[in-house]
């Protein structure tokens, strides 16, 4: 049960709340090389990143454990995040995963602070000593696996043009029978049935918990509408998945929105956009994500070697994105679902003619998608009113003022 | 779409936003309370709820404090519940959300977005 008192707290659009400035997670780039070619990667959209070493520099890291200690020193941090992102981070390698998660682990105990580190990978390299050190230093696993083969190997290709399904399920298989915490995540081929992704998850893999995302796009590159493949996949996951306890994370946060609750979610929902990138070269940058939009467009002038992690907060870009990831576009403000939506991802509002001052690229499927989801929860939700339960349909309909 | 957008509902309303929550309240009263039997909602609700508890330590009332706890879309769905559950990790002690924003607004000086 929540509490509707509490839930408009968060419809107030347009203010930064001070605390959205705080660096709680960063965002490492282990690699800037991949050893896959999936054909809707957002990261060698911008070729600069081939103007970077390809792994993490070893002073790069050193200067990153300096900055993090300080940077929870200096605001007294209990938790901080890290995700351990590429490119494919496990090009990083073995001897320098284990190092720099000691050193960070380290850094744990020292600061008696929770660090919760993550590592996103195509699962390609994963072994039993990958799997190993994942266990050893506490590290959750998520596996970019798209669906049944058909779907999975017609865009995660290795180098070589071949699709990846099998070796990307043998390391899902391997890190479980290790014991290993692995999450799985898919992305979006519209042109798929959702309900053969969702069968092959569920159903094959045993998957109870796992999300689809929508493709990164922006308007300088209209996407194929998503909104017919979203809303089945709502239909399913409403109708068939949830009451067999499976959690698709998208959906979730779709109707958290529509039920007044921050979405927690990038791609979906209002809220700030927080994210602190560490290249491999010690540079700080926004979102990384936000290099969907060009050449260098990321880049700044900071890195960890002269700036303490904080020092992004007042980049120039860093702070364009924050304000309009919480100050909407004004066909946003306007719309009904503004809360829930937020925008959508705020790459997805960039043009180059009014850079982020627009609705997502995706708008009028989310209208459709936010529509439908609302049709199929509304009958279904009741509120108390202190005389017993009252379905909600008929508390918002009874005597409504005109 | 827009069209079909505007007649979501007989009654008008779209989904809980700060217009449904207002007319709510102004019938019944401030602290109301939604709920459901339906699965999918139900298993929304309760993440809502402990999300709020298990965060924050109270609950949305201190939503300014939740701002900055957005999930990671690139991370394992569940991460944090998964990662929180687990017993070989640090307890931690719960952030309060009013002294990080009093630090934060010392440093940044308050930024405006208006």
């Amino acid at each position: 049960m929540i509490n509707l008192r509490n839930a408009d707290v968060l419809t107030d659009v347009g203010v930064i709340p001070d605390n959205a400035r705080l660096f709680t997670y960063t965002l490492i780039k282990l690699a800037m090389r991949c050893n896959l070619d999936c054909t809707y990667c957002y990261w060698f959209r911008d070729k600069s990143v081939y103007e970077r070493p390809a792994l993490l520099t070893l002073a790069a890291e050193d200067a990153y454990v300096g900055r993090l200690t300080e940077h929870i020193r200096r605001y007294g941090l209990k938790t901080f995040s890290i995700i351990f992102h590429g490119g494919e981070p496990l090009l990083f390698g073995k001897r320098r995963f284990d190092s720099f998660c000691r050193k960070l682990r380290q850094v744990e105990r020292e600061e008696n602070i929770a660090l919760k580190l993550s590592l996103t990978s195509n699962g390609v390299l994963v072994d039993r000593e990958w799997a190993d050190l994942f266990k050893r230093h506490n590290v959750r696993m998520t596996i970019s696996i798209d669906g049944p083969k058909n779907v999975h190997d017609a865009v995660r290709k290795d180098l070589r043009g071949r699709g990846t399904l099998q070796k990307t399920v043998d390391a899902f298989h391997l890190l479980r029978e290790m014991d290993v915490s692995v999450g799985v995540l898919a992305v979006c081929d519209p042109q798929s049935d959702p309900f053969e992704t969702c069968e092959y998850f569920v159903e094959e893999l045993e998957i109870r918990n796992f999300d689809i995302l929508i493709p990164d796009a922006n308007h300088e590159s209209p996407p194929p509408s998503i909104a017919a493949y979203y809303k089945r996949l709502f239909e399913l996951w409403y109708d068939r998945y949830a009451p067999q306890g499976v959690e698709i994370r998208l959906m979730e946060s779709i109707t958290k929105g529509l039920l007044g609750a921050n979405s927690r979610s990038e791609s979906l929902g209002y809220g700030p956009a927080t994210t602190a990138t560490l290249l491999t070269d010690g540079s700080l940058e926004p979102l990384d994500v936000l290099r969907t939009a060009g050449y260098q467009f990321t880049k700044t002038n900071l890195n960890v070697f002269e700036h303490d992690l904080q020092a992004l907060a007042d980049d120039p870009l860093y702070q364009e994105v924050l304000r309009a990831s919480l100050r909407l576009a004004p066909e946003c403000r306007a719309c009904q679902y503004h809360f829930a939506c937020g925008g959508g991802h705020i790459a997805s509002r960039w043009s180059t003619e009014n850079r982020f001052d627009n609705p997502s690229v995706y708008c009028d499927d989310f209208k459709q998608i936010f529509d439908y989801a609302w049709r199929r929860i509304r009958s279904d939700l009741q509120i108390e009113t202190g005389d017993g339960l009252l379905p909600l349909t008929t508390a918002l309909s009874e005597n409504r003022p005109t | 779409m827009a069209q079909e957008s505007d007649k979501v509902s007989d009654d008008g309303f779209s989904a809980l936003n700060r217009s449904a929550i207002e007319y709510l309240q102004g019938k019944y009263g401030q602290n109301l309370q939604v709920n459901s039997t339906t699965a999918a909602l139900k298993s929304v609700i309760d993440i809502i709820a402990r999300d709020n508890i298990n965060e924050s330590g109270i609950t949305l009332v201190n939503a300014d404090g939740e701002y900055c706890k957005q999930s990671f879309d690139r991370t394992m769905p569940g991460y944090g519940r998964a990662y929180d559950k687990c017993s070989d990790t640090f307890t931690f002690e719960a952030v309060d959300p009013a002294a990080i924003a009093a630090q934060a607004a010392g440093l940044a000086g308050g930024e405006g977005g208006g």
